[in-house]
């Protein structure tokens, strides 16, 4: 097929297919509302890992577990989850309505984290920087 | 027979890819079942797939220069009869199988096509999610074979072509099973549902293109039972299609180039299964098993365990 045919219609056929998903609703994001759905897609990837305490973020779109194998991170990738067991301390930097969250991976290189309080600001950052006596292993 | 050409069946098919995958979400929309579909997902797959197909425009001559130089060595030349594509067909599709599985048991490979399986859904738009990069592989080594019977190039690139576009249809939730007869001899929905598993006793199973008879011949064919969780063992925390088209190539690096190792674990960090580490700390398919028995041992000797 003639390229100034086919880029054409790949281009078109893109975009459109990208117009309709999104008027049809499918560009909702799943949001943690509970400490037992978070553990359980947690489970999901982590299977051997025992979670001991959860913390979720202001939109639900992230949170933190302590497990027995270290600190996790889970987040929301649209209906579903990526989660990544995370070394402490760990660099964060202030984003407006939340911080951002620097991962050594190529797969998953920074997290946004949305909190809207500074004192949920400060809680996480605590956490993370592994100075927060409850969430230290 | 040097100026063969054959039709580029995979671009002639991206207008009926593009109204098929219309037809599947109109579908799911209506019936409220049958599949997912999320938008950024969905854009990730489109856009690896339409990345593929530009690749495969840049990078073609690769496979093709070597395919011709291999034809110069053949020992017969079978022609282009009809039955001699059917045939070309069927042992192209047993090529397939193997360079599969190599995709899924050599990392090197599986940088590669790990891309394929690097989203959480299923649906037809998952069909287009395909590799940048499937000409550093090496892999075209194994159509040798093929070309030394007779086979020509042109042929075999031609039969490989029909081979994905088969497989297009199979990559969604809107059909449970086929018929019984379809289901014993045919790569269907069901078949490559199970393939795309993260579930442990998905691994490494069902790689058959066309036929899933090739499975049953090497052991490697598993039914579909439980609920099958899509996805890779450790899942992209990106939809960036630039990231998702290359990091496992990434991680090679990186495990590689790492100080303190010796140079067969170097080695090994390219050319071992998914998953190994010189230290243990991460996971192979059969420990993913192991450990799974372990934990349900209820499960034990359930094919794929
Ligand atoms: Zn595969
Ligand atoms: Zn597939």
């Amino acid at each position: 097929m003639p390229l100034h045919i086919l880029g054409p219609m790949v281009l078109i056929g893109i975009i459109s297919i990208g117009i309709l998903l999104h008027l049809l609703g499918n560009s909702k994001r799943m949001v943690f509302t509970n400490a037992d759905q978070v553990i359980d897609r947690w489970h999901r990837e982590h299977p051997e890992t025992s979670v001991e305490r959860v913390e979720i973020s202001d939109s639900g779109h992230q949170a933190l577990v302590k497990t027995d194998a270290g600190i996790g991170l889970i987040w929301v990738m649209g209906f579903d989850t990526a989660s990544r067991i995370i070394a402490l301390p760990i660099e964060t930097k202030n984003r407006q309505s939340g911080i951002s969250i620097k991962l050594n991976d190529f797969t998953a290189p920074r997290i946004k984290v949305d909190l809207n309080t500074e004192q949920n600001q400060s809680h996480w950052i605590a956490i993370l920087a592994a100075k927060e006596p409850s969430w230290t292993t | 027979m040097d100026n063969l050409t054959f039709p580029d069946t995979v671009q002639l098919a991206v207008p009926f890819f593009i109204l098929a995958i219309v037809l599947e979400l109109t579908w799911i929309t209506i019936k409220r079942r049958g599949g997912r579909y999320e938008t950024r997902d969905a854009m990730t797959s489109v856009l690896l797939g339409a990345g593929n197909v530009v690749t495969g425009i840049l990078l073609g001559f690769v496979a093709w220069g070597f395919y011709n130089w291999v034809w110069q060595f053949r020992f017969f030349d079978l022609g282009t009869s009809i039955p001699i594509i059917f045939i070309c067909f069927l042992l192209d599709d047993l090529r397939y199988y193997w360079v599969h599985r190599f995709g899924h048991t050599i990392r090197w490979a599986w940088a590669s096509h790990v891309v394929h399986h690097s989203s959480q859904h299923y649906n037809l738009t998952t069909a287009l999610r395909q590799t940048w990069t499937g000409e550093f592989t090496g892999l075209m080594i194994v159509s040798v074979p093929l070309l030394l019977l007779g086979f020509h190039p042109a042929m075999v690139l031609f039969v490989g072509g029909i081979n994905l576009i088969y497989q297009f249809w199979i990559h969604t939730e809107a059909i449970t099973k086929m018929p019984r007869w379809f289901e014993a001899v045919m790569n269907t929905p069901s078949h490559h549902r199970v393939h795309h598993g993260r579930n442990a006793q998905y691994l490494d199973a069902n790689y058959a293109g066309v036929l899933i008879i090739w499975d049953k011949m090497f052991g490697t064919f598993v039914p579909e039972g439980e609920k099958v969780d899509y996805g890779l063992v450790v899942n992209l925390g990106t939809f960036n299609p630039i990231r998702a088209a290359f990091h496992e190539w990434i991680g090679i690096f990186k495990d590689i180039t790492q100080p303190n190792i010796s140079m067969s674990d170097r080695f090994r960090y390219a050319f071992a299964p998914p998953g190994w580490s010189h230290d243990g700390s991460r996971d192979t398919s059969r420990i993913i098993k192991r450990k799974y028995v372990e934990r349900n041992p209820e499960a034990k000797g359930k094919p794929g365990l």
